[in-house]
C-alpha cells in the first residue's frame, strides 16, 4: 500500500481550478468539497463494515466514484452526509459483501419477531449493577472487537445512530429497509453487544468480584 | 417482572435514542423514576452507547484523499 501520512489541511491540497469555466462549476465546487468534508466519518464507517484498512478505502473511494457520477440526483439542501451513507451501505452490501462471499446472515430479522428477542426476564440488581461496573473496565479494542462480531446490518444500525447520531428514519432511508427493522437491527445488535461484552467481562475476571458480593463503591 | 416492565423494554432503546412522542417518553420515564430493575437496564444501554459512540475514529489515510481528489479532477477534466 501507499504510504500515509498524517491529514493536516484537506482544503489546501485541493488543486487551483479555472474558474467560470461552466456554469456548473461553482456548485459541483460547493458539493465536491462538502462531500469530501465527510471523507473521515465516512471512512471511519468503513473501517467498521468492512474490518480492515484496504477494503475501507477502496470502499470510501468507489463511495465518492458513484456520488459523483449520480451527483445530479442529489438534490441541494437536503442531507449530504446522509445521501453519501446510503451510497456506501449499498455499495458496501452489493460490492463487498459479494467479494468476501459471506452468507447473507441477517435476512431473519422481521418486525414481528423483534419485540420477542428480548422477552428474557430482568437480571437481579446486583448483577446489573457488577454488569455496569464492568462495562467500565473494557477498553476501545474490547468494543471494537464485540462490533466486529456483529451481523453486518446490526453492526451498522448501531454505528448510524450510536456514532452518527442519525434518526431511525434516516438510518432506514440510509439502509433502504422499513423503519421497524432498523428497531429490530438496533434492538438485537445491541443486545448481542451488550452479550459479548459481558463475555469479555467474565473471561477477564472483571466485575467478577462485585457479582459474588464485593459492597465497596 | 410485571407487563409494565415488558413493556417499557420494549420502548426502552426509543426512549434512550429520543425516538418517544413525550406523551410516551413521559409514561417511561416515571415507570423508570420508580422501577430500580428497569433504570439499572436503561444504565447499561446508555453505558454501551456511550462505549459505542467514545470510540476513537480512524482518520481517512492522506493516500485516500489524495486518490479521491484525483478522482474527481479527472471525471471532471472529462466532461
Amino acid at each position: 500500500m501507499v504510504p500515509c501520512i498524517t491529514v493536516v489541511d484537506v482544503d489546501a491540497r485541493l488543486p487551483d481550478r479555472a474558474v467560470g469555466s461552466c456554469a456548473m462549476s461553482v456548485d459541483l465546487d460547493e458539493f465536491e468539497t462538502e462531500a469530501l468534508s465527510y471523507m473521515d466519518q465516512l471512512y471511519a464507517a468503513a473501517m467498521r463494515m468492512t474490518r480492515n484498512p484496504a477494503d475501507a478505502e477502496d470502499l470510501v473511494q468507489e463511495t465518492y466514484a458513484k456520488a459523483f457520477a449520480a451527483r445530479e440526483r442529489f438534490t441541494p439542501g437536503t442531507n449530504l452526509r446522509a445521501w453519501l451513507y446510503r451510497i456506501q451501505t449499498n455499495a458496501f452490501i452489493n460490492t463487498y459483501r459479494k467479494k468476501q462471499r459471506e452468507p447473507k446472515r441477517t435476512d431473519a430479522d422481521t418486525v414481528e419477531d423483534w419485540h420477542l428477542a428480548r422477552a428474557a426476564s430482568h437480571d437481579s440488581v446486583g448483577l446489573t449493577s457488577a454488569e455496569e461496573h464492568a462495562l467500565d473496565g473494557l477498553g476501545d479494542v474490547d468494543i471494537r472487537e464485540a462490533l466486529g462480531r456483529l451481523p453486518d446490518e446490526f453492526r451498522m444500525a448501531v454505528y448510524l445512530s450510536d456514532v452518527e447520531g442519525f434518526a431511525y428514519k434516516e438510518i432506514a432511508e440510509i439502509m433502504e429497509s422499513p423503519v421497524g427493522t432498523v428497531m429490530s437491527r438496533l434492538h438485537r445488535g445491541r443486545k448481542m453487544l451488550r452479550d459479548l461484552l459481558r463475555e469479555y467481562a467474565n473471561a477477564r475476571g472483571i466485575g467478577a468480584e462485585r457479582a459474588a458480593g464485593g459492597s465497596d463503591g | 417482572m410485571d407487563d409494565h416492565c415488558q413493556a417499557l423494554l420494549n420502548q426502552l432503546f426509543r426512549y434512550i435514542d429520543g425516538e418517544l412522542p413525550e406523551d410516551e417518553w413521559r409514561a417511561v420515564a416515571e415507570h423508570l423514576e420508580v422501577c430500580e430493575r428497569c433504570e439499572a437496564e436503561r444504565r447499561i444501554y446508555v453505558r454501551i452507547k456511550e462505549l459505542v459512540s467514545g470510540c476513537p475514529h480512524e482518520e481517512a489515510p492522506e493516500c485516500l484523499r489524495t486518490r479521491v481528489v484525483n478522482m474527481i479532477d479527472r471525471a471532471k477534466g472529462a466532461q
